[in-house]
């Protein structure tokens, strides 16, 4: 009989302890899964729900020095940056150009909302057809007029409905105050906490009169990938390209404090480009969903240690009760390794049972997770993927999972596993346990 | 035929007569705004005073904001530090030339804003505190004479020279005799009336005139007013390393 064999009899012959300790570190994995898996897709879920708000993963801002005046937010030229795009042969669904007007003021008759307004193409093909849930009102008729779009949220708040005027006051590009009535002609659905990073939409002509931009002028080129995940990889190669065609390129950033002391600093001319990709603009939320991994990591790793510490009392109980089994195995003329090995396989085979059932498990529960109809969590909804959770599996952790939980296991039955090695055939057989 | 011909040059010589009359009592506008800028500016010497901001918004309480106000114009400097309320003691604006920087004692960290940012969110612009520059900033389109409650006035309309100007239009009600500014109009760059200003109160100090009430009236959210009143001005000398973010970060500690 091999040692895998009589480990996995012994195993079986104590089948409630078995379970107990098998279920314990299933229990730990079950945990990790879940946060895991909640907080990647959620992670992806808000990218793709901004990508669709925001026209893009991949962005380009142009800035133009005004003499000793300040900076202009303004593309200019745009054919050095489209031909760079061409030569990459970069996939993307919409090629995007906006006007954005951060901080602009919505005002209303009873109240002021302040949000990013949006001043892009609402003709036919216009992305924001695709992306966005219009649930009152048309974009049809708000292409070259004064329309406007804002979310739910926005209408509220605003106490407007469709067919209402709004002023929208910002400061034009050069610094100067200036006001335009625009009229609601659609509203779309809310995305809960992130609906002022939505903001409102109209046309770009409209926005550009708005910021006294010339016509056809425009102060942001966006990229819409057909697979999101590559906005990192084809930001990097797009930024490389730019810069090797010679276009005046800001650094690349995502702390807004950083890219401010760019622009003030004095020693630069004409026009330069900040290239930045959703993952830029994501990262400090990025860098909380980390640090919700770091915590549960954190938190299983102090669960495997009081996991471990059972572990060795339960072993330690074991092997004092097959003291005599012990003798008689080494009587036999099992070698004391053979001994060791068979109370570490044994645990290993515990671990590997309790990790794949615990994955097994967590990764039911994460399916049952995508099942309820989550829209009443309103402030939420940009987590949500159509109403509803949409989590990742990460088999890269599992297996991580997998090699360090094997390994805590093994450690922690193999100090109750060399002293049952260590016992003498003879003193073991005269045991009467 | 012959009447005419001798009716002529005394129409003429009356028309002369009535247009050089109309001439003297027309001024010089351009040179009104230097007066103006002249006689509210500190070019000199330093001057501070403690302002108390209120922010009255419909449907709300009313929001008071006390701070100290340092001001510089001979470098084209000053410093607001918010004393009240207490969530907000410590902020702190510098301005040094064009550049206006906002600190935040809570992150530490200072930003930049602009001339044409609303202080604390009030109808207050932060270029409202700084020094008069109506001369170089605008010129005269249009003016007529006009009473504004019981006060001879002069109503300039004001077209900014430049697009970097906060607001490109503006009218300003300018007392006969004083050359004060009684009252002002902010327009947007399409023409839409943004805020009524009104100053009273004004108190000479070595010559210099300062506005101790202001009163800003939005005109786009109806209801929403600011009022600011100036205490204990002062023409003291103000040490150099006030004006420096050093301070701004120590006074907040």
């Amino acid at each position: 009989m091999s040692l895998a064999s009589m480990a996995f009899k012994n195993l079986a012959r104590q089948k409630r302890r078995t379970l107990l300790l098998g279920g314990a570190i299933a229990f730990g994995l079950v945990v990790v899964t879940v946060v895991n898996g909640l907080s990647g897709g959620a992670i992806n879920t808000l990218e793709s729900n901004l990508s669709n708000l925001v026209a893009g993963n991949i962005f380009i801002s142009g800035t133009q020095k005004l003499g000793t005046d300040g900076v202009e937010y303004r593309i200019g030229d745009d054919k050095p940056l489209l031909r760079a795009i061409k030569e990459l042969r970069i996939p993307y669904t919409y090629l995007s150009r906006e006007s954005l007007v951060r901080q602009a003021a919505l005002i209303s008759d009873s109240s002021t909302v302040y949000l990013t307004l949006y001043g892009v193409e609402l003709g036919p093909k216009s992305f924001l057809r695709h992306h966005l849930s219009i649930v009152q009102g048309s974009l049809d008729g708000v292409a070259h007029s004064d329309g406007i779009l804002i979310s739910e949220a926005s209408a509220k708040k605003l106490d407007v409905k469709l067919g209402d005027r709004i002023s929208v006051q910002t400061t034009t590009t050069s610094g100067q105050q200036n006001v335009l009535d625009f009229t609601v002609r659609a509203i779309y659905r809310s995305i809960g906490v992130a609906d002022s990073l939505s903001g409102a939409y109209a046309d770009l002509a409209r926005v550009n009169s708005l910021l006294n931009l010339p016509p056809g002028d425009y102060n942001e080129l966006s990229l819409y990938l057909k697979d999101l995940g590559q906005s990192e990889l084809w930001g990097q190669k797009l930024y490389d390209q730019l810069k090797a065609n010679g276009v005046p390129l800001w650094p690349r950033s995502s702390d807004q404090s950083q890219i401010d002391s760019f622009l003030r600093e004095g020693q630069w001319t004409g026009t330069k480009y900040l290239l930045q990709t959703l993952g830029d603009q994501l990262s400090i939320v990025k860098g909380l969903f980390s640090a919700l991994n770091l915590v549960a990591l954190f938190i299983l790793l102090l669960l495997y240690v009081v996991i471990m510490v059972g572990i060795t009392n339960t072993y330690r109980m074991i092997v004092w009760e097959r003291t005599r089994e012990i003798g008689t195995l080494r009587a036999l003329g099992m070698q004391r390794n053979e001994v060791r090995n068979l109370f570490l396989l044994e645990a290993v085979f515990l671990a590997l049972g309790g990790i794949v059932s615990g994955f097994v498990v967590g990764v039911g529960l994460l399916g049952l997770l995508t099942f309820p109809d989550f829209s009443i969590w309103k402030d939420f909804t940009i987590l949500l993927h159509n109403n509803h959770l949409s989590p990742t599996i990460d088999i890269g952790s599992f297996f991580v999972d997998l090699l360090l939980v094997t390994a805590l296991t093994a450690l922690a039955a193999s100090f109750p596993a060399r002293k049952a090695a260590r016992l003498e055939p003879a003193v073991a057989l005269r045991s009467t346990f | 035929m012959k009447i005419y011909s001798r009716l002529l040059p005394v129409l003429g010589t009356l028309l002369l007569l009535g247009g050089r009359l109309f001439a003297q009592d027309t001024p010089d506008f351009h040179q009104m705004l230097k007066r103006i800028d002249a006689q509210t500016n500190f070019k000199n010497t330093d001057l501070s005073a403690r302002v108390t901001l209120v922010q009255r918004k419909p449907g709300e309480d009313d929001n008071v904001i006390q701070c100290e106000y340092f001001r510089r114009d001979a470098q084209d400097k000053f410093v607001i530090l918010i004393l009240k309320p207490d969530a907000q003691r410590g902020q702190g604006y510098l301005k040094i030339g064009d550049n206006i920087t906002f600190y935040d004692p809570e992150s530490r960290q200072f930003s930049t804003v602009t001339g044409s940012s609303n202080f604390q969110g009030s109808d207050a612009k932060n270029s409202d505190f700084q020094d008069s520059t109506l001369s170089e900033d605008y010129t005269v389109a249009n003016a007529v004479r006009e009473n504004l409650v019981n006060k001879d006035t002069w109503v300039l309309t004001l077209q900014a020279r430049r697009d970097t100007v906060t607001y490109p239009k503006r009218k300003i009600w300018v007392e006969v005799g004083t050359d004060l500014i009684l009252k002002s109009e902010d327009y947007s760059l399409s023409g839409r009336l943004l805020r009524t200003s009104l100053y009273g109160r004004y108190i000479e100090i070595e010559h210099r005139f300062i506005p101790q009430i202001m009163r800003f009236e939005d005109d786009l959210r109806k209801g929403q007013v600011t009022m600011i009143a100036l205490d204990h001005p002062s023409l003291a000398h103000l040490p150099d390393s006030l004006f420096t973010r050093l301070y701004l970060e120590k006074v907040s500690q």
